[in-house]
């Protein structure tokens, strides 16, 4: 029988233990379901198969039956066992035998745990099947004895498969369809049709997802705490769900305003609830295989959208956490950093696009006083005359135009036709108070080093030849202004007028008073200076072809660049081949010091060494100038100072070390024209609204900061994302949600000038659990990997990694301490569900480029650029960048071509993935690296190549081209799936093959991040550690 | 020389186009530009007798036409003969009623035919200096007349709707007067 969960509940059972959030599958009439609230269980993998397991065996008493029933369930599907729940008290006798005593964790085996001791017909758990106790029988003492006492691999747990561990492992498993969890369970209904309702301890709190590390995928010992956990699953199978009423009658966040969204929504929650429920043990004997791996990239919180449907996508705004703490002692308790990414201009899949509105001559409406934009979360009063502001609670006029009737519930009727009041993200059109001049057209200025290192690297014809190809993508037709100036010792002009057949050039020798030898026509209009413009372009590369100055007078040529772009604005693209050395900001070659490293010293490297640069980009931002970077040295060129124009301007760095035309060329050509040609907003301000009680305290991404909390940005584009920490003003929030307004005003290429609006909600809450609960990794990388990044600007990358661990491990001991006492999980590390791929990227996060080892490690000027990367880039980029993605391809070369975006699977960071004789690609959205096993084939080695190994080519001068064989051509469709996937960047393949030293070393070896280096740890040392460090108080 | 151009719908001053990179060389031209949008907002009250007209203002001088409810202005030193600023606006108006003629009214944003400026930016070139051939003939030309386009102070063009409120407003202190007059006249009577 499936009993509804909401209706059926025994009478005289109290459902006291439920939590509403959780409480929605917890109802169910099973015994102790409804105390675990926490239900989720049923979600887990094993799932499906557990609950049949169990009817077989059960029998016995009604009551026991009850009990059985449950934990047959769990007996096959370990992992939903474990849930952060604390058992409910035994109200019956049925628990009476096992006595709180152990916790609900500690209650492992049903026969000495807690319940245990209890009579298999009683408790919930000592009915539990023989074969279930397997998993916990094993466990007596709760810390280390699951492991020894693991029952044979077939326990309910063993039947996981070992490649996953537990957590392992794949998220399919853990959120099977609604359907499927509702099937098992019905058997299992049957068998007992009238499940007796067991009181479980009293519930102390809400089920909190806790998730353990456990020891080992294959034969998972079950820590005795898994007992109290099983009953939330108890509850689900035989009752199943409930009825959608059941469900409805529970909001999802306690406090939050919006209003829940549907049974479907409401199971989703459920399921993952589920996942998150499992308490786990780590022991010495660590199962590497079954730590988790976040090789499904990063997972967006969608569920959000689910309890706040009229929240803008979270592709446009992540919350760390999407709650907001109710006090500062909550804050205070949550370690991790409070803040948001924002990236304004995402991408949206087709038929997303943001809809945009214009109100015309109602103007746009706002808040009179926190000037909000009118947004789906505003309400309506006074029959639809007023309207309320939900982030200051003003009420405002509505105008007389915008005037319309409310229905019954206070809704307008029009609502559904106004995207403004139905949809999280919009645009509307500015009218013309938002605009202190008329639309600029998009301009394009380029400062080109033509030095003899570009001449040599052929430099100047791939850009050359890069931007001709571009002019008819330019943004803007047909207003789109462009112009060049070239330097090297001196700065040359070149004159584009319309009129000439020819470009003109002028030469001004004068570096410390830089004038414009033309007033006009330096900087002009594309269309009608196009074939001028396209002359020049050709002749370029032959104007320098024999220049020989090694000298270059970059900052000179900033203020020439300056002149001319001052009045317009618009993106100033400079291209350095060497460390500027003449004129006002002049660099010297600081060098990487070994011995700056591990002193005070060492961070003064990664700084700007001359202000001039950073006056520079504020002369820049004030003049609508944005600034894109591209160093194309094989030397040092000093990023750390180059890129600060980039930093205050909203711009980008692009850095190609020992730039070759032949090896780099396709990968400049690629991102030149992206830079080119992507969407991009110009001469734009962003700010961000939110509700009283809390305000954004520190930004971090590439803008300039204009008053206290406008983000002065002169173009922005859909490769730019933004971090930001809140805090509390007061002490005690008073609301129950709290509202978030990003607000883009920009000019778009056309020359409108729109303002793109998202709105979000997110719950004030009380209790840390559900912060845990709600938090997005991907945004926490984030936020952290930014803060470090600045940090290692003013400190050492030692004391910044340590930072870093430091911040990790206060906040799982935090978390520990919500659940350790009650569940007695001594021995094991428990950490939230949602953070579960978190420890593993603060490892790799300290193992990126940007913060990794020291002097020898990495170039200064690349780990200065990765800085600037990390900076600006979107949480889902910056995830692969510092755990890239592995994939074996000699398999995948042999299927279809097709079939082969299906075939890439991810392998976890790690030396033991590589097979010697395999053929594998690493992904950091920068670079292809290909790795050549020592044993792979030797045809298809040459197939992929184009040459023999045995003319023993240089690999790192190699190019992949495709050749006329079908694991070439293969190996070609799955470059393009994979970048496909994300075109911001091209990734440029290099060639390394097993055990070519240092190649390997540096390319490869060190993006194992799992893996061992040199004095770093390994993920399993890593856990140990943090583990430990956890522990001690 | 020219230093500004503008083209604004008078219905309602909604601002439609404005020439590229306007007022580079010209310290002040914010306040001119503010002046002009202060220019179109009266227009669009209704107050304009004539659809041409110079206004002076410090050491320039506007000029516009309003021709099918648009209107062009632009702003030139004072030396600038007044016939060629004219029939540098009148290319402006040809051109634009060709291009937009018929989505002008129907124009929902500011500067929806930003576009248009690189034609601005263009035929300025042409006219910016007063000795071409070109520009001598159109000089010689006696087809155009602008003799009868009135000049006016910008201070007065921008008065008159002060003045008329000033004259409402003293009028109906008059009115509210006399009734006072008349009431203590009553109560003396009264007495």
């Amino acid at each position: 029988m499936r009993p509804s969960a909401g209706n059926e509940r025994p009478p005289g059972r109290p459902v006291s233990g439920f939590v509403p959030g959780f409480a929605a599958g917890a109802p169910p009439p099973a015994a102790g379901a409804s105390p675990f609230g926490a239900a989720a269980p049923l979600a887990r993998p094993g799932g499906p198969a557990g609950p049949f397991a169990p009817p077989t065996q059960q029998q016995g008493p009604p009551v026991a039956q009850a009990a059985a029933s449950p934990r047959g369930p769990f007996g096959a599907a370990p992992p939903a066992a474990m849930g952060g729940y604390r058992g409910p008290p035994p109200p019956q006798g049925s628990f009476g035998a096992g006595p709180p005593p152990p916790g609900p964790f500690s209650a492992a085996p049903p026969p000495q745990g807690p319940f245990g001791m209890a009579p298999p017909a009683q408790g919930p758990f000592g009915a539990a099947p023989p074969p279930s106790q397997g998993p916990f029988g094993a466990t007596t003492p709760p810390s280390q004895g699951p492991i020894g006492a693991a029952p044979p691999p077939q326990g309910p747990f063993g039947a996981v498969p070992s490649s996953q561990g537990p957590f392992g492992t794949a998220p399919p498993p853990f959120r099977p369809p609604p359907s499927a969890l509702l099937q098992p369970q019905s058997p299992t209904g049957n068998t007992m049709p009238s499940p007796t309702y067991v009181r479980p301890p009293p519930v102390q709190s809400q089920p909190q997802p806790v998730q353990g590390y456990y020891p080992g995928g294959p034969n998972p010992q079950f820590p005795p705490s898994r007992p109290s956990f099983q009953q939330p699953m108890q509850n689900m199978p035989p009752p199943s769900m409930g009825p959608p009423s059941s469900y409805s009658n529970q909001p999802a966040y306690p406090t939050t305003g919006p209003p829940m969204g549907t049974l479907q929504t409401l199971v989703e929650d459920f399921q993952s609830l589920s996942v998150s429920s499992a308490p786990g043990s780590l022991d010495p004997g660590v199962d590497v295989n079954g730590l988790p791996r976040p090789l499904y990239g990063d997972e967006e919180p969608a569920k959000v959208l689910e309890a706040f449907p009229l929240n803008c996508h979270p592709r446009y705004f992540r919350l760390t956490t999407h709650t907001i703490p109710a006090s500062q002692s909550l804050v205070s308790r949550w370690h991790l950093p409070l803040g948001a990414v924002v990236h304004p201009l995402a991408e949206a899949p087709d038929g997303e696009e943001v809809p945009v509105v214009n109100f015309g001559s109602a103007g746009v409406i706002r808040c009179r006083r926190c000037r909000t934009y009118i947004n789906p979360y505003a309400t309506f009063a006074d029959a639809g005359r007023k309207w309320r502001c939900n982030l200051c609670t003003l009420l405002n006029d509505v105008p007389g135009e915008y005037f319309c009737a409310l229905d019954a519930s206070g809704r307008r009727f029009d609502a559904d036709q106004r995207p403004e009041l139905s949809k999280g993200t919009v645009e509307f059109v500015a009218p013309t108070e938002y605009m202190v001049r008329p639309p600029m057209p998009p301009s394009y200025f380029f400062l080109i080093d033509v030095s003899v290192s570009a001449v040599r690297s052929g430099l100047l014809e791939v850009v050359a030849k890069t931007i001709k190809s571009c002019l008819d993508d330019l943004l803007g037709f047909p207003r789109t202004q462009i112009g060049f100036l070239t330097f090297d010792s001196t700065l040359h002009f070149h004159n584009f007028k319309s009129s000439l057949s020819q470009p003109q050039m002028m030469v001004v020798a004068d570096l410390d008073d830089v004038f414009l030898p033309l007033p006009d026509d330096l900087l002009v209009n594309l269309v009608d200076s196009r074939h001028v413009v396209e002359s020049f372009l050709d002749n370029l590369p032959n104007m320098f072809q024999d220049n020989v100055n090694v000298e270059s007078a970059l900052g000179p040529a900033l203020k020439a660049a300056f002149m001319v772009m001052g009045q317009i604005g618009g993106k100033l693209l400079v291209f350095q081949s060497t460390l500027p050395s003449l004129g006002i900001g002049r660099l010297r070659l600081r060098g990487d010091d070994v011995r700056a490293y591990g002193t005070d010293k060492e961070h003064i490297l990664r700084i700007p060494e001359d202000p001039f640069y950073k006056q520079m980009a504020a002369e820049f931002t004030k003049n609508q100038i944005a600034v894109d970077i591209f160093s194309l040295s094989d030397k040092y060129c000093d990023i750390a100072s180059l890129g600060s124009l980039a930093k205050y301007t909203g711009g980008q760095v692009y850095h190609y070390p020992s730039f070759q035309a032949t090896t780099h060329g396709e990968k400049l050509k690629h991102e030149l024209s992206r830079d080119l040609t992507r969407e991009t907003a110009w001469e734009s301000v962003m700010r961000i609204r939110c509700g009283k009680g809390v305000r954004f305290t520190t930004y971090h991404g590439h803008f300039m900061l204009r008053s206290t909390d406008l983000l002065a940005l002169p173009a922005v584009d859909s490769d730019k994302a933004f971090a930001m920490q809140l805090s509390l003003e007061e002490t005690l929030m008073t609301t129950q949600t709290v509202y978030f307004q990003v607000a883009l005003l920009y000019t778009s290429s056309s020359g409108e000038r729109r303002i793109r609006v998202h709105t979000a909600a997110a719950p004030v809450v009380t209790d840390l659990g559900e912060m845990y609960r709600q938090a997005d990794t991907g945004a926490i990388v984030s936020v952290l990997a930014r803060i470090a990044v600045e940090n290692s600007l003013s400190d050492k990358l030692d004391s910044v990694r340590q930072q870093l661990q430091l911040k990790l491990v206060k906040s799982l001991k935090e978390y520990r301490n919500l659940y350790v006492v009650q569940h007695r999980i001594g021995g094991r590390l428990i950490y939230p569900e949602s953070l579960r791929y978190l420890p593993l990227y603060i490892l790799a996060l300290c193992k990126s480029l940007a913060l990794r080892g020291g002097y020898a490690d990495v170039s200064l000027d690349e780990r200065c650029a990765a800085g600037f990367s990390i900076m600006i880039l979107p949480a889902r980029r910056l995830l692969n960048f510092i755990y890239p993605s592995l994939y074996r391809l000699d398999e995948v070369l042999t299927v279809e071509p097709d079939m082969i975006d299906g075939a890439l699977k991810r392998l976890p960071l790690t030396l033991q993935c590589l097979d010697t004789a395999g053929l594998y690609l690493l992904d950091d959205g920068f670079t292809f690296l290909v790795w050549l096993g020592r044993m792979l084939q030797p045809e298809l080695m040459n197939d992929i190549l184009g040459v023999s190994l045995s003319n023993f080519p240089d690999l790192s001068k190699i190019q992949l081209r495709e050749c006329d064989n079908n694991h070439s051509r293969n190996f070609m469709a799955v470059q393009r799936a994979l970048r496909e996937r994300d075109s911001s960047c091209y990734q440029l393949p290099r060639v390394v093959r097993q055990g070519e030293q240092p190649r390997e070393g540096f390319l490869l070896l060190s993006n194992l991040v799992e893996d061992q280096m040199a004095g770093t740890s390994s993920y399993m040392d890593w856990i140990l550690q943090i583990h430990r460090q956890t522990q001690s108080s | 020389m020219v230093k500004l151009t503008m083209i604004a719908r008078i219905t309602d001053g909604l601002p439609l186009a404005e020439g590229l990179d306007d007022g580079r060389d010209l310290k002040d031209a914010d306040f001119y530009k503010q002046q002009a949008k202060l220019l179109f907002k009266n227009l669009s009250k209704g107050q304009h007798e004539s659809s041409r007209l110079s206004i002076e203002t410090g050491p320039y001088y506007f000029h516009y036409i309003i021709e099918s409810r648009v209107c062009y202005l632009t702003m030139c030193d004072r030396s600038y003969p007044k016939k060629l600023a004219f029939q540098y606006l009148e290319d402006l108006k040809n051109e634009f009623e060709r291009v937009n003629g018929n989505q002008i009214e129907t124009a929902a944003r500011p500067y929806a035919f930003i576009k248009f400026d690189t034609f601005i930016q263009k035929t300025r070139k042409l006219y910016l200096d007063t000795r071409t051939q070109r520009n001598l003939a159109k000089l010689n030309d006696e087809l155009y007349e602008v003799h009868q386009i009135m000049t006016r102070n910008v201070q007065e063009v921008l008065g008159v709707g002060e003045k008329l409120d000033q004259v409402s407003q003293m009028s109906s202190r008059l009115t509210s007067d006399t009734r006072m007059y008349a009431d203590k006249a009553k109560d003396l009577n009264r007495q």
